[in-house]
């Protein structure tokens, strides 16, 4: 097993991903990276075992983890799978991982230590709005994953993101860190970068030095699937 | 929820279900609405769908009624992107008058300042439109080549004026080949043998010329060691954008298949992934196996076309083999499409390693009976061909899970409802004409997209 490389969180990429993602205050957000690290993990390498301690709140900012059980023969299977804006782990008490996850893909998480998280979510009202809401959106994941509904595509969601940020005019200011974007809706930086050079290219959406300018509002709607 | 339905109705549109799509949009009474910009522009491309069904006795009536549908959204919205499709619509329904009056109007619109245009690109594309619309071809000769600068890389858009714009000579009796300049390129498909000696210069400069003949704008393949690295190696060197399709995580395939190859191939390897316009893991194996670099093969081919198909522009196969050791199972050959052969010789001291097997399974799932699983794709194909159900879904995968039974309620009639996989390998191997994404399914193992496709009965 490797070990995650631990790293303290002060760029503005974390904590625009933890502002997206539980949709808060700057303030309240740099008070969530001063408590939470960033961890590194290689494809298939631990990040724990079924039966450890589970002391943090996990949100995954890249690549993916998965979570399997092991039955009493030995057999190996996979629970679920988490991406990227999903969140795993203990909340609000420290518990015991039902489940063995491991990293899918060259995988970041940032983690927030569950007594922690808890303690400021009860002084900030606007940290203990986003816990609730990254658990709501949670648990709306997995009734999804049970009825197998159909949503919109990776980079609908995208699209229909961009198209909330954007005021009447269509600019969207300062521009959107696209990593922290690309997280809140559960894609990959590289798909949500992808689906921002196309609508640039195509001149729907114009990069400005402000930020970013909607030039065709029907069209980007359009591209919604 | 009225714009999710009507984009529900576009997308089994562009899938090609025309029938279906208009079905709908009636039963849902959106063909009665007279005051919805969106309803009555997706009215107007509906019935244009089914005028170009249409017998000829009932086809300028069709193309009458959407030009109609154009004018009326002109009125509630950005009026002269539908008058222009108005116009059009009144030269195909045999009114040229009608249609140089409407075309006159989006001039005056876009001259004016009144509307500049959705997109400095469509501005400047829906007067060069107009200008043919008018008859004054040198006019729109020159404008579409202003559009086209404006938006060099805007594709997908000049594919669909160019689609227009050939409809619109052929009824004035024009000749079109004009519009070949605008064409985008091409998009190819590449793969071939592991075995190629790092130094050897002859298969490299073959490879070199081989892309340059082929001049694609994009490249779509996996990167082991070999043909796979040298022919994306060229093809990024004429400035194609390159997209990777691996089976298994960089890591994985780095160990698997070209480090064991020695040389300087693992450090090419990660510096084509640096200048990769797109990187795609498509099967969930753990490792590399055989079946995991047969879904990548399929999942690449299928993108190749795909690109080619929304740019109206070619897709073409560089297979890199001994001229002895043809791929007689690649679904390629099956599609008509075009290849263009390399041959090169094996180094016998340098073949790689043998990979595990794998699975790769084809899963099918038919209205009323329980899914079936197949180990080739043609049987699976077959088997959705010879049933008579009104539903049919496929999927494919290397992993245990098995999810055709969810896609099955998202079937049209006359569409497939299939995984993105599954419905890139039916345009790889012909077997659709064309697909549509409609969303995304959560599973436990991850998200599937969705797609419709429309599949095309093999000829014989």
């Amino acid at each position: 097993m490797s070990s995650p490389s631990d790293n303290s969180m002060s760029g503005r990429n974390d904590i625009a991903i933890i502002q997206s993602c539980f949709a808060c205050q700057q303030d309240s957000a740099e008070r969530l990276a001063a408590i939470m690290v960033s961890r590194s993990y290689a494809h298939r390498s631990v990040v724990a075992n079924m039966g450890d301690p589970s002391c943090h709140l996990y949100l995954v900012a890249e690549g993916a983890v998965v979570a399997e059980i092991y039955s009493f023969d030995g057999q190996q299977a996979q629970l679920t799978r988490h991406g990227p804006g999903e969140i795993f782990g203990a909340y609000p008490e420290v518990a015991t991982h039902r489940s063995a996850f491991a990293a899918c893909g060259a995988t970041r998480l940032l983690a927030a230590p569950t007594q922690k998280l808890a303690d400021l979510a009860t002084v900030d009202g606007d940290v203990a709005r986003g816990v609730a809401n990254l658990l709501a959106r949670q648990l709306d994941l997995v009734l999804d994953r049970m009825a197998a509904r159909i949503g919109l595509s990776a980079t609908g969601r995208f699209y229909r993101a961009l198209l909330q940020l954007a005021d009447e005019d269509g600019l969207i200011q300062p521009a959107p860190v696209i990593a922290a974007l690309a997280v809140s809706v559960h894609t990959t930086r590289e798909t949500a970068s992808r689906a921002l050079a196309s609508v640039v290219r195509r001149g729907i959406v114009e990069r400005q030095a402000e930020g970013l300018h909607i030039v065709s509002r029907r069209m980007l709607e359009e591209l919604i699937v | 929820m009225q714009a999710d339905a009507l984009k529900m109705i576009l997308a089994l549109a562009r899938a090609g279900a025309t029938s279906r799509a208009w079905d709908q949009f009636v039963a849902a009474g959106f063909d009665r609405d007279e005051a919805d910009f969106q309803a009555l522009t997706l009215k107007g491309r509906l019935l244009k769908d089914r005028a170009r069904q249409a017998s000829a006795n009932t086809r300028p009536t069709l193309f009458a009624r959407a030009g109609d549908a154009y004018e009326r959204a002109a009125m509630f919205g950005t009026a002269s992107y539908p008058l222009v499709n108005a116009a059009a619509m009144a030269l195909q329904a045999g009114n040229r008058v009608k249609a140089g009056e409407l075309a006159g109007k989006v001039l005056h619109l876009i001259e004016s300042g009144t509307e500049p245009g959705e997109t400095p690109y469509w501005g400047e594309a829906t007067r060069a439109e107009a200008m043919l619309l008018l008859g004054r071809f040198d006019n729109a000769r020159e404008s579409l080549a202003k559009a086209v600068q404006l938006a060099p890389q805007a594709w997908e858009d000049h594919a669909a004026t160019l689609r227009q714009f050939a409809l619109i000579l052929s009824e004035f009796g024009e000749d079109d080949r004009w519009l070949d300049q605008f064409r985008p390129p091409s998009a190819m498909h590449f793969n071939g043998i592991l075995g190629i000696a790092a130094d050897d210069e002859a298969a490299r400069d073959a490879i070199d010329m081989a892309v340059k003949a082929i001049a694609p704008g994009f490249a779509y393949g996996a990167l082991a060691a070999g043909a796979d690295i040298l022919a994306a190696e060229a093809a990024v060197s004429i400035g194609a954008e390159l997209h990777i399709v691996l089976p298994s995580q960089p890591d994985d395939f780095r160990q698997s298949s070209v480090e064991p190859l020695g040389a300087n191939w693992s450090q090419r390897f990660d510096a084509l992934l640096d200048t990769a316009d797109s990187i795609t893991i498509c099967a969930s194996d753990d490792t590399t196996s055989a079946a995991g670099v047969t879904l990548a093969e399929l999942h690449a081919m299928g993108l190749a076309v795909e690109k080619a198909a929304q740019l109206q522009a070619k897709a073409v196969a560089l297979r890199i083999e001994p001229a002895d050791r043809p791929a007689i199972g690649d679904p390629w050959l099956h599609s008509g499409r075009p290849i263009l052969h390399v041959p090169v010789t094996a180094d016998p001291a340098n073949s790689g390693t043998q990979l595990p097997a794998g699975s790769l399974r084809f899963d099918v799932a038919l209205e009323g009976s329980a899914p079936r699983s197949f180990d080739a794709f043609d049987d699976a194909v077959q088997a959705i061909m010879t049933s008579d159900s009104a539903r049919a879904a496929i999927d494919c995968r290397t992993g245990d899970a098995v999810h055709v039974q969810a896609l099955l309620p998202h079937s049209a009639h006359g569409m497939v409802a299939a995984s993105r996989s599954a419905a890139l390998a039916l345009l790889a191997a012909g077997l659709a004409s064309r697909i549509e994404t409609i969303g995304e399914m959560a599973f436990p193992d991850g998200p599937i997209e969705l797609c419709l496709a429309a599949l095309t009965r093999p000829s014989g």
